[in-house]
């Protein structure tokens, strides 16, 4: 019996985001506005997401939330989140939905089953980004590329038979099992939110009830997910305003939102955010509506409290500086995709993406001596066809012919080994001849069905 | 233009400033609560901005610097003070004065979005201001050799000496010759002129062949073309646009009248950096095209200290510290400068820089602190001399425990505090023993400090929580909340202020003079018995390690 064949990274992430698609259905058109992105978010790590307008940054966050809301969809790809706690929870709700590792390694192979499904010319670009058609089962497995969850969370197990379409929550003995969370009922994702992953809001007045204290908010929120009661609650409460900061809680705990300045009104949030004792934290622009000192203020907290509780944050602003701030990883997203990923010093230090490259040098202060400022040309275009060609090519001031014809996919441009920076830009990689880049491209990025 | 502009000599506008501001102050009533104090959104400022120059305004939200702007505009009027416009003041203007100088001084707003007429063309829109004030008005200048006194009837008025004028006669010769100002999109031919002549007197009239609608949407097309859109946008809708492009609408509506100041009320505030980047550029190539004078007001110090040749920072309506933009940024003087600066996030993860993080939020403009308007937040604010070597600790136990107070004490008792009130129900002072902890101790309670707590009476946990504080300072602070607790609030806020009170919280501070090129600052710390503002953050960031 083949050895099922584990993630040889030195720590499993938390949440997984694999080839994720969201997409926005309306009488004109399909707008795929988060189109395939794959990236990781481990405990205690801060990945910064960057992006303009448009980027898809916020609707990232929204489908990892379940927020979606209508005329969008997720249409594929999977959003694991590997909380023990998460799983076992909505294991025992959802027995039903969900599959044991154990039981399926037991009995399959995860090679013979990827080795099945090319047989069967099954689309596997769910699995790891397209040009997985003609790769090698074996060492796919090997590399860690493609695990036995990765099968089940795919759909592909569902394909073969072996295990239920509906199935969505995934025990795993060994490391913990996922839950992979687009397949969550609306029910299931309440059960997730808060305690799993809390999201903060640019404007925190979207988070906090005009009509309760924010302590009884808070309150609540303790009720719900630490089953504290009266003065136990009371006490928590206060603990936790205290917690971020906010001066005289005693007295404040009594008082309503409106009664809070913008800076106190989104710690009171962040305060209730810990109340459930989330696992991941996803901030989307929490800082932008607050002036620089209070910005700062809120920053250092967030890093406070991350220390503290070995918190995973997903930190989305359009603010290079914020991100340079705060994140460990940076996520560069144009148009949809994500182009660029990296160790924060490695995106500002080495940019390797031409629209990362132009993002950068169009902030002010970068070139002291020039009197005007870099720019790029042209506007983001709305993502809504499937791209045979680079997005970013009608602004790219290094665009090629080959541009127009063929769709960049992520390759490894890290100049340090452990640097996992990558691009998805037909310069790279680097080392290759022009037309040898391309074809990398070409072969990696055919296949891969439209949703 | 009208004939008040016409007091000051020409040839001094040239150099001196375009503005000048003294003793400014704009005060809002509109608290709604009777008898409450107004608003002091801008507090008594003094500055001046020369022909051609770009000064930024900086500040945080509640700085009152978007008053300002708006009251250099006339969109709010001065409560106090004066706004000299080439010499005018021109918070005295009413009527067709004020109308006639509008065209002179302009505003930008942030948002693109909103600031635009959803149901009216982009064309439309750049040219309302036009329609309003009825341009072009075909102001005639006659060029007498003779210098006989001049009347102009017909289509045309005659013009201000000081404006360029739109049609120009010149009495020559045989016949008189016109010349038609650029900006106008007809030549010469389309105007006819007949001029009698006296012996000391000259009549001309005008008649124009052109109508002032043809006229108009030219200059619009040339309007739009000038900010780097195209004629067929024309005819488009705000909502077909996307945020840069709307704010070149916005900035195209602003220049319709040919301004010679325009106020620019965060402009670039709402865009994505690479558009940004764009507009800014624009914004300096018109200045240079047009002789531009702006007032820039923004709260992204990046893009100020880009293109802004000196800087003003304002904090609860008063300006702290002006000069010019990169010795500022380099050597800031003012604590409030300083502080701001260092909230700033540098897009350089590598950058390690040691930060002075602010305690708290700005006080409310409508009950500004005594003394200097930063006292409550200052991390560098002058200690009284027997408090000057306590160690950090305890100067922010006291900080805090001031704001806690003053706090509490300004805040308006509210529907349930009044009910509490009445039926003899505690209204939140019967935990201070808890915030007196909290304050006191370094870990935030004495559970924390691993002391057992069960069985101290108040005033053993007061005690005990004093021990983290340094014994100079403990005794005024245990009767500080002695008086809280015998419900003596207001004593003990009093109390408080009188022992650990310096000048910051008693005195305005001057502007004084700190560098050569003429920059000042706001505070105390520049009398030479106190050390300077780099000695005091110094000290600061040295202790904190
Ligand atoms: S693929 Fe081509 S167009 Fe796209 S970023 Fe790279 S060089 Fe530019
Ligand atoms: S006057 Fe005092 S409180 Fe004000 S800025 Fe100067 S040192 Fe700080």
């Amino acid at each position: 019996m083949a050895t099922p064949v584990s993630q040889t990274t030195t720590e499993s992430p938390l949440l997984s985001v694999k080839n994720l698609q969201t997409s926005f259905f309306t009488d004109k058109e399909t707008i795929r506005a988060v189109d395939r992105i794959s990236f990781d978010i481990h405990r205690g790590e801060t990945v910064g997401i960057v992006g303009e307008s448009g980027s898809g940054k916020s609707v990232t966050a929204r489908s990892i939330m379940g927020l979606v809301d209508s005329p969008g969809r997720i249409v594929g790809g999977s959003v694991q989140f590997s909380d023990v706690d998460t799983v076992e929870r909505l294991a025992e709700e959802y027995p039903g939905q969900t599959i044991d590792l154990a039981d399926i390694r037991a009995e399959h192979d995860p090679a013979a089953l990827i080795e099945q499904l090319q047989s069967r010319e099954a689309d596997l670009s769910r699995l790891n980004g397209p040009g997985m058609a003609d790769r090698d089962p074996v060492e796919l497995v090997r590399e860690g590329s493609v695990t036995m969850g990765d099968l089940v969370a795919g759909g592909y197990t569902d394909q073969l038979g072996i295990t239920d379409e509906d199935a969505y929550i995934v025990r795993d003995a060994d490391d913990g099992g996922f839950v992979d969370i687009t397949g969550a009922s609306e029910a299931a994702y309440r059960k997730i939110r808060g305690r799993g992953i809390a999201m903060i809001f640019q404007d925190p007045l979207t988070s906090l009830n005009p009509v309760y204290t924010v302590g009884n908010q808070i309150k609540e929120a303790i009720r719900l997910h630490q089953g504290l009661q009266g003065d136990e609650a009371h006490q928590e409460a206060i603990r936790l305003l205290e917690a971020v900061s906010i001066p005289d809680a005693h007295r404040r705990v009594d008082e309503y939102p409106h009664e809070f300045s913008g800076g106190m009104r989104q710690r009171a949030v962040i305060a209730m955010a810990l109340a459930c004792k989330p696992q991941l934290l996803i901030c989307d622009e929490p800082t932008t509506a607050l002036d620089v000192t209070i910005q700062a203020q809120i920053l250092e907290l967030l890093m406070e409290i991350q220390e503290e509780r070995d918190l995973a944050i997903m930190f989305i602003t359009h603010d290079m500086g914020v991100i340079a701030e705060i994140a460990d990883q940076v996520n560069v997203m144009y148009s949809g995709e994500l182009v660029e990923k990296a160790p924060v010093e490695s995106v500002f230090g080495a940019p390797k993406h031409p629209y990362t490259q132009g993002l950068l040098e169009s902030i002010p202060g970068r070139h002291p001596d020039e009197d005007r400022l870099r720019t790029i040309e042209g506007d983001v275009p709305t993502p809504n066809v499937k791209p045979t060609y680079c997005r970013f090519a009608p602004r790219c001031p290094k665009a090629f012919d080959a541009c127009d014809v063929v769709h960049p996919v992520n390759v490894d441009v890290s100049e340090d080994v452990d640097d996992n920076h990558t691009a998805a830009c037909l310069l790279y990689p680097e080392d290759l001849p022009e037309s040898d880049a391309v074809e990398h491209h070409r072969k990696r990025g055919d296949g891969g069905d439209d949703q | 233009m009208s004939e008040l502009l016409q007091e000051d000599d020409p040839a001094t506008n040239e150099n001196g400033p375009l503005v000048e501001v003294n003793g400014l102050k704009t005060y809002y009533d509109t608290g709604g609560l009777f008898g409450s104090n107004p608003v002091k959104a801008v507090d008594g400022v003094d500055f001046a901005i020369d022909r051609g120059e770009t000064l930024g305004l900086v500040g945080e939200s509640g700085s009152g610097k978007t008053t300002l702007g708006r009251t250099l505009v006339q969109l709010e009027s001065a409560t106090e003070g004066e706004v000299l416009f080439d010499g005018t003041d021109v918070t005295t203007l009413s009527g067709s004065d004020l109308k006639n100088w509008r065209r002179e001084a302009q505003i930008v707003f942030q948002d693109p979005e909103s600031s635009l007429n959803h149901r009216m063309t982009i064309g439309e829109i750049i040219r309302e201001p036009l329609d309003v004030h009825d341009w072009p008005n075909f102001s005639v200048a006659v060029d007498d050799p003779e210098d006989r006194s001049v009347s102009v009837s017909g289509d045309g008025i005659r013009a201000d000496p000081n404006e360029s004028a739109d049609i120009t006669v010149e009495l020559a010769g045989a016949g008189p010759s016109i010349a038609v100002r650029d900006a106008l999109a007809m030549n010469a031919d389309s105007v006819d002129v007949s001029v009698s002549e006296q012996s000391s007197s000259v009549s001309v009239s005008v008649s124009v062949a052109v109508s002032k609608a043809q006229l108009r949407r030219a200059h619009v097309r040339d309007l739009l073309e000038t900010v780097g859109l195209r004629e067929e946008h024309y005819y488009r809708y705000p909502h077909q646009f996307s945020g840069g492009q709307r704010q070149r609408v916005g900035i195209a509506r602003s220049l319709a009248l040919e301004p010679e100041f325009v106020v620019l009320d965060e402009p670039v505030s709402a865009l994505d950096v690479s558009v940004q980047a764009k507009i800014l550029n624009l914004l300096e190539d018109l200045q240079s095209e047009f002789g531009l004078t702006y007032l820039f007001i923004a709260h992204d110090l990046s893009v100020v200290r880009h293109i802004c040749d000196r800087v003003a920072v304002m904090y609860l309506g008063h300006i702290m510290e002006i000069g010019e933009t990169e010795e500022l940024f380099q050597n800031p003087e003012n604590p409030y400068t300083y502080s701001l600066l260092s909230a700033i996030p540098e897009p350089d993860p590598t950058a390690d820089r040691e930060r002075v993080t602010l305690r708290g939020t700005p006080p409310s403009p409508r009950d500004p602190p005594s003394g200097c308007p930063f006292s409550t937040r200052c991390p560098v604010k002058i200690r009284p001399e027997a408090f000057r070597d306590v160690d950090e600790h305890t100067w922010e136990s006291v900080e805090t425990l001031r704001e806690i107070l003053r706090e509490r004490e300004n805040r308006e008792m509210g529907v349930r505090d009044h009910a509490k009130a009445l039926l003899g129900l505690e209204t939140g002072f019967e935990d201070f023993v808890d915030v007196a902890e909290e304050v006191f101790t370094r870990n935030g309670s004495l559970e924390a400090e691993g002391v057992a707590t069960e069985g101290l009476d108040d005033s053993a946990r007061i005690e005990r929580a004093l021990d983290d504080i340094d014994p100079v300072a403990r005794e005024p602070l245990k009767e500080t909340i002695e008086l809280v607790l015998a419900d003596k609030e207001s004593r003990a806020h009093e109390l408080l202020v009188e022992t650990f009170e310096s000048d910051c919280g008693e005195q305005s501070p001057e502007h004084h003079s700190v560098s050569d090129s003429g920059r000042t600052s706001y505070c105390h710390r520049h009398r030479s018995e106190f050390d300077d503002t780099a000695v005091a953050f110094d000290d600061l960031l040295s202790s904190a390690e």
